[in-house]
């Protein structure tokens, strides 16, 4: 009697749990590991996209993208995170930082690219970044700032927008260029530069350019895609290329390490660095390509200097454990 | 619930109903259940199939049309010339082109670019005025490319190029169809319900084309996640099927979008219904169930409770009943039984009565009398002519009182009883001397009394033997009295009394067991065969000093004729 | 004067009779015995005797047979048979045959006294009384409670009611006792004497003729006709009609 009406009761579940559709149905839709490629990127999306777009629509490899800031993206990979294939985007800074997390990857089309721009494979080149400052000219009329002194200068004391170098690769890279071109001892001279923020530190580098516009601040620090963007956005900012010269640190990409699509992630470096990507860089995104043969209008008081990418790599824990010791100790 | 079950056949029943009402209808909800929903299911998916099949053809045509078509233009010599010369004035050039493209202008716009990437013709009304990317986009790849080559449009549709090459292979222009998202939507209107979408995407699943394009991004980009992750395709939110086909040689694929009828909503409202019906049915089947095992089993409970009845000694118990299906013969066997079994246990006692009465006249018959009397009569002269008188006593009274034993007859006069005493007594008086006296004391108006034969005897027996037993003044006295209507015969001694066991079973009101003293019980159990068990012996006794015993006996007396004894 | 023949096959019986039976004081004499029916015959035609004594079962001829030869021969002599049978056909076809009386064996010797009264009552002849009726009367040398008894009885033999209780009360002294030494002294029970002496003075009223029976009854204290009857019967052979009649 109990037999039966357990026979019953699962003959009623099963006829009741029949139906739906089972996803291996479109497995057939789905594409092979070889035509896959999961890119993390730092880059806002009106840079990412067409570029990713173009290189799915050549290749027809689907790419998946992942979006973040650098530092937090490198985290990631650091901490495990074993989906990414390539981080696209970061200052090669940061990414030589981090290098032990990449493979090393020589494109052929690294031929193209000078020498002062390429590493040593464990990242690729993008784009070119100068590091630029930038005024709001309404509220500076007379005495524009004219190079990183004038980041110590006490006249800016609080009036100078600068992001959190611990959350922005580029704020990181204009602490190191501003050692070097000042020729300053690197501890003291972040010491008087977070004094001369007077506690005011911008959360995220995109915000930079508009808190100079909107007048919050009357300078500021960052890197000349931004500023031009800005421009072109509409924001009233003028740019300043630093007198004593600034960094024209590249950004770039990586593979990770043991990655699961690493061809499709080699052809996309050698995407990126290709003349059709290149040569669009300016024009597009108003970035310096780092690919010979480019044309590009000139920028006035461009000066360049060696960047340190071994001193930057090496030092960016201590700076950044300083950075934060400065932070807490001038909430006391 | 088993043991409930077993204990009752009622309950059992009700088990039993209550399955059989509850399981089919059971059944039968869930398979209702099960087969409309496969059924609307599998209409669906045919219609969505359909649908799928209309316009996957329907682009496929259409692509295939505009391959024909760009093919020809890329191709004709009208075209190659005009671009080479230059210039975007050719009428001719426009009539070939509006002819060659008639069919398909409502649903594209073709251009003709030149190799700088400017629009020189076009379908449109206007010329655009952007020129086309050389090194990127749809003229990138028709440039890398012989025939036509299809992208989807920034997701505005999708569009499409070929490159109009020399002879040798020089680009002179490029051909660009553009698929605006009207002209994707007039190609497929009608072909689709309007409840569903209709999702175009291209090899990497980007969309070209979302019927519903306020929400296409959302969904595809769940989508094309889904499939990359390996998990269902249930797009971003709301239920929806859909169905997935490729068409065309480009990889594109095309998405039919369709809500689902049993959404989860729609599945929660259908159980909680059905849940509630079922509610209702079980709370009717048990009502029913309960009552009709109730009215099925009370046969049932009638013959048990009869049967109980029947065990608790009650034999007279009927059971009445009108039916004449299986309980209505179970009934009327058990009646018939219980009146056999009745009339058995009557007929049994009457048997055994009858028994006792044979056995008591066999005891009586068992002497052979001539032998006995012929013996006693030889002592009698023997004794006579020895001049030993008591001798002659002795024989001539026992064989008085052997007649009277083995006479005819049950019962006697209270006379003639009395007459068998005292030749009892003569013989025991020749044995105990001068031990004991017995006076017969019983008044006239008893005298006709009728009583059993030999009743009084083995009173006055055990009066002489256990009573004044060892005494040289034993005295013995029979007398009678009346009381409520019966007889009392008793006979007293002035013996050492009766022992206290034996005066209790004397006085059991059941009667006598047979145990020692069998002349007692004897009297006792013919006295009760004969009048019933209110009478019989009951006995007194005072140790040392003496004993009555007491005979209980209605009164009834003989027809008055002539008063000759038998025995004389 | 009878004459009496006896006939049994048993020698004890035949001496026994003989013997035991004070035949003078009957005013009988026994003129003869015979062993069996043919001998019987044999001693009827040489005795001519007026009661003829039998027993039935006898080897030859049995008293049936004999009885029957008897009265074809024409013998009217009395005939009393003895018998062992209870059963009451074979007494039946004896009476048939003419015999008078039957007694059953063993039989009390009154009873042999009782039933040749009765046929001497029938040859009309005097009733010899058996010494069994002349009561004791001598008072002598008899004991105080006796003495005392025996004249209360005299005194209340006509009260219906009396009994042992009665007599042994109004005496003083307990039943048990009395009816002991009573007993010693007379042989008798107290009831055995009173009944006694109850029919002893019936008979003397009896004889004086002028009493109907249960007047006679009635006087010495018996309510029950019958029974006084049966008990007059027992003591004295005849019933009350019957001695009354003879002394008419």
């Amino acid at each position: 009697m109990r037999l039966i009406l357990v026979l019953l009761l699962s003959l009623a579940l099963v006829l009741s749990g029949c139906g739906g559709q089972s996803p291996s149905e479109f497995s057939r839709f789905a594409p092979e590991e070889s035509q896959r490629l999961i890119i993390y990127t730092s880059h806002k999306k009106e840079i990412y996209e067409p570029i990713i777009r173009e290189f799915e629509q050549r290749t027809g490899i689907w790419v998946e993208i992942v979006t973040g800031g650098t530092t937090e993206l490198l985290q990631k990979i650091a901490s495990g995170d074993t989906r990414c294939d390539l981080l696209f985007g970061g200052g090669i800074d940061s990414l030589s930082a981090y290098s032990d997390l990449f493979t090393v990857y020589e494109s052929p089309e690294l031929e193209n690219v000078p020498d002062s721009m390429r590493g040593n494979g464990e990242w690729t080149p993008f784009s070119s970044l100068p590091i630029v400052l930038i005024y709001n000219p309404k509220l500076v009329k007379f005495n524009p700032p004219e190079g990183w002194s004038s980041l110590l200068d006490p006249e800016w004391k609080g009036k100078i927008a600068f992001a959190n170098p611990t959350v922005s690769g580029s704020s990181y890279t204009a602490l190191v260029t501003m050692i070097k071109a000042l020729e300053r001892e690197p501890m003291e001279c972040i010491a008087e530069f977070y004094k001369n923020l007077d506690g005011k530190v911008i959360a995220s580098s995109s915000e930079v350019i508009h808190a100079v516009a909107q007048g919050e601040y009357f300078i500021g620090v960052t890197l000349e895609v931004s500023a031009i963007e800005g421009i072109k956005e509409g924001y009233d900012i003028a740019i300043v290329y630093p007198e004593e010269g600034t960094s024209i640190v590249p950004d770039g990409a990586a593979i990770v390490k043991n990655c699961r699509h690493e061809e499709s992630a080699r052809r996309f470096l050698d995407f990126i660095l290709s003349t059709d990507v290149q040569s669009r860089l300016y024009d597009a995104f108003s970035r310096r390509p780092v690919r010979n043969g480019i044309y590009i209008p000139a920028a006035s008081g461009l000066k360049s200097i060696e960047y340190d990418i071994e001193w930057a790599g090496s030092h960016h824990a201590d700076i950044l454990r300083f950075w934060a010791e400065l932070g807490r100790g001038a909430s006391k | 619930m088993r043991a409930w079950a077993k204990r009752s056949f009622k309950n059992r029943i009700f088990i039993t109903i209550l399955l059989v009402a509850l399981l089919p209808l059971f059944l039968c909800a869930v398979l209702m259940l099960q087969v409309q929903i496969k059924r609307s299911e599998a209409e669906l998916i045919q219609q969505a199939n359909q649908e799928l099949d209309s316009l996957a053809g329907v682009l496929t045509e259409t692509l295939e049309g505009i391959d024909a078509i760009t093919h020809e233009l890329a191709t004709s010599t009208l075209v190659r010339s005009t671009l080479r010369r230059g210039g975007s004035d050719s009428r001719v050039l426009y009539q070939f082109l509006f002819h060659t493209t008639n069919e398909y202008r409502n649903a594209a716009q073709f251009d003709i670019y030149d190799s700088s990437g400017f629009c020189r013709y076009t379908t449109a009304s206007d010329l655009p005025d952007k020129a086309m990317e050389l090194d990127w986009g749809i003229i990138y790849a028709a440039r890398h490319d012989e025939g036509f080559v299809l992208q989807e449009n920034g997701r505005k549709g999708l569009i499409g190029a070929r490159a109009i090459r020399t002879y040798d292979g020089n680009i002179l222009g490029y051909l660009v169809v553009t698929f605006w998202e009207e002209g994707i939507e007039s190609l497929f209107r009608g072909r689709y319900s309007s409840v569903n979408n209709v999702i175009l995407l291209d090899p990497t699943w980007r969309a070209a084309y979302y019927s519903q394009s306020a929400q296409g991004l959302a969904t595809t980009g769940a989508l094309r996640e889904q499939l990359l992750n390996g998990e269902p395709l249930t797009g971003r939110e709301g239920e929806f099927n859909f169905y997935v086909r490729e068409f065309g040689d480009d990889g594109f694929t095309l998405i039919l979008q369709q809500p689902r009828t049993f959404t989860s909503a729609v599945m929660r409202s259908l159980y909680s219904v059905s849940a509630i019906t079922g509610l209702l049915c079980l709370i009717l089947c048990l009502g029913c169930a309960w009552v009709l095992s109730r009215h099925l089993s009370k046969p049932v409970d009638e013959l048990d409770t009869a049967m109980r009845e029947v065990e608790k000694g009650n034999y007279e118990i009927q059971l009445e009943t009108s039916r004449t299906d299986e309980f209505g013969r179970l009934a009327s066997s058990f009646n018939r039984m219980t009146r056999e079994y009745l009339l058995n246990l009557e007929s049994s006692v009457q048997r055994q009565k009858e028994l006792n009465e044979t056995q008591l006249r066999m005891m009586q018959a068992q002497l052979n009398p001539h032998f006995l009397y012929n013996t006693l009569d030889s002592m009698k002269w023997l004794g006579v002519t020895h001049g030993v008188p008591q001798v002659a006593t002795l024989a001539t009274n026992l064989a008085t009182i052997l007649r009277a034993s083995i006479s005819e007859g049950e019962f006697v006069t209270l006379q003639q009883e009395l007459e068998l005493i005292e030749r009892y007594i003569d013989i025991q008086s020749i044995r105990f001397g001068d031990r004991f006296t017995c006076e017969i004391d019983i008044d006239d108006k008893f005298q006709s009394c009728l009583v059993p034969k030999l009743v009084l005897q083995p009173l006055v027996e055990n009066a002489i033997i256990h009573g004044v037993e060892g005494r040289n003044d034993g005295y013995i006295k029979v007398r009678a009295e009346e009381q409520d209507g019966a007889l009392l015969l008793t006979v007293s001694d002035n013996g050492r009394g009766i022992p206290e066991e034996i005066l209790e079973k004397l006085n059991s009101p059941d009667g006598m067991k047979p145990s020692g003293h069998l002349g007692l019980y004897n009297v006792d159990r013919i006295i009760r065969l004969h009048y019933g068990d209110q009478y019989g012996i009951s006995a007194e006794s005072v140790k040392g000093e003496g004993s009555r015993v007491q005979l209980r006996l209605p009164i009834q007396r003989e027809e008055k004729n002539d008063a000759e004894g038998t025995y004389s | 004067m009878l004459k009496v023949l006896i006939v049994d096959d048993e020698p004890m019986v035949r001496k026994g009779i003989v013997l035991g039976f004070d035949w003078a004081a009957m005013d009988c004499v026994i003129v003869g015995e015979a062993a069996n029916g043919e001998e019987g015959l044999a001693a009827v035609e040489a005795y001519n005797p007026n009661l003829i004594i039998t027993d039935i079962r006898m080897p030859n001829m049995d008293g049936l047979e004999m009885l029957r030869e008897l009265r074809r021969r024409g013998n009217r002599a009395h005939v009393i048979i003895l018998t062992a049978y209870s059963d009451f056909s074979y007494a039946r076809n004896a009476l048939q045959y003419g015999a008078d009386d039957y007694l059953l064996k063993p039989f009390h010797n009154q009873e042999l006294v009782a039933a040749i009264n009765r046929i001497k009552q029938k040859v009309q002849e005097r009733i010899t009384l058996t010494p069994q009726d002349v009561l004791p009367l001598v008072k002598g040398d008899k004991s105080k409670y006796v003495l005392l008894a025996m004249n209360y009885i005299a005194e209340h033999y006509s009260d219906p009611g009396i009994g042992i209780t009665q007599i042994a009360n109004s005496l003083g002294v307990s039943e048990g006792h009395l009816s002991h030494v009573f007993k010693k002294e007379t042989s008798y029970t107290i009831i055995g004497y009173l009944t006694q002496y109850r029919i002893h003075v019936a008979m003397k009223l009896l004889q004086d003729c002028r009493y109907k029976i249960y007047e006679v009854a009635e006087m010495v204290g018996y309510r029950d006709v019958a029974y006084f009857g049966s008990t007059f019967k027992k003591l004295t052979g005849l019933s009350p009609s019957e001695y009354q009649d003879r002394c008419m």
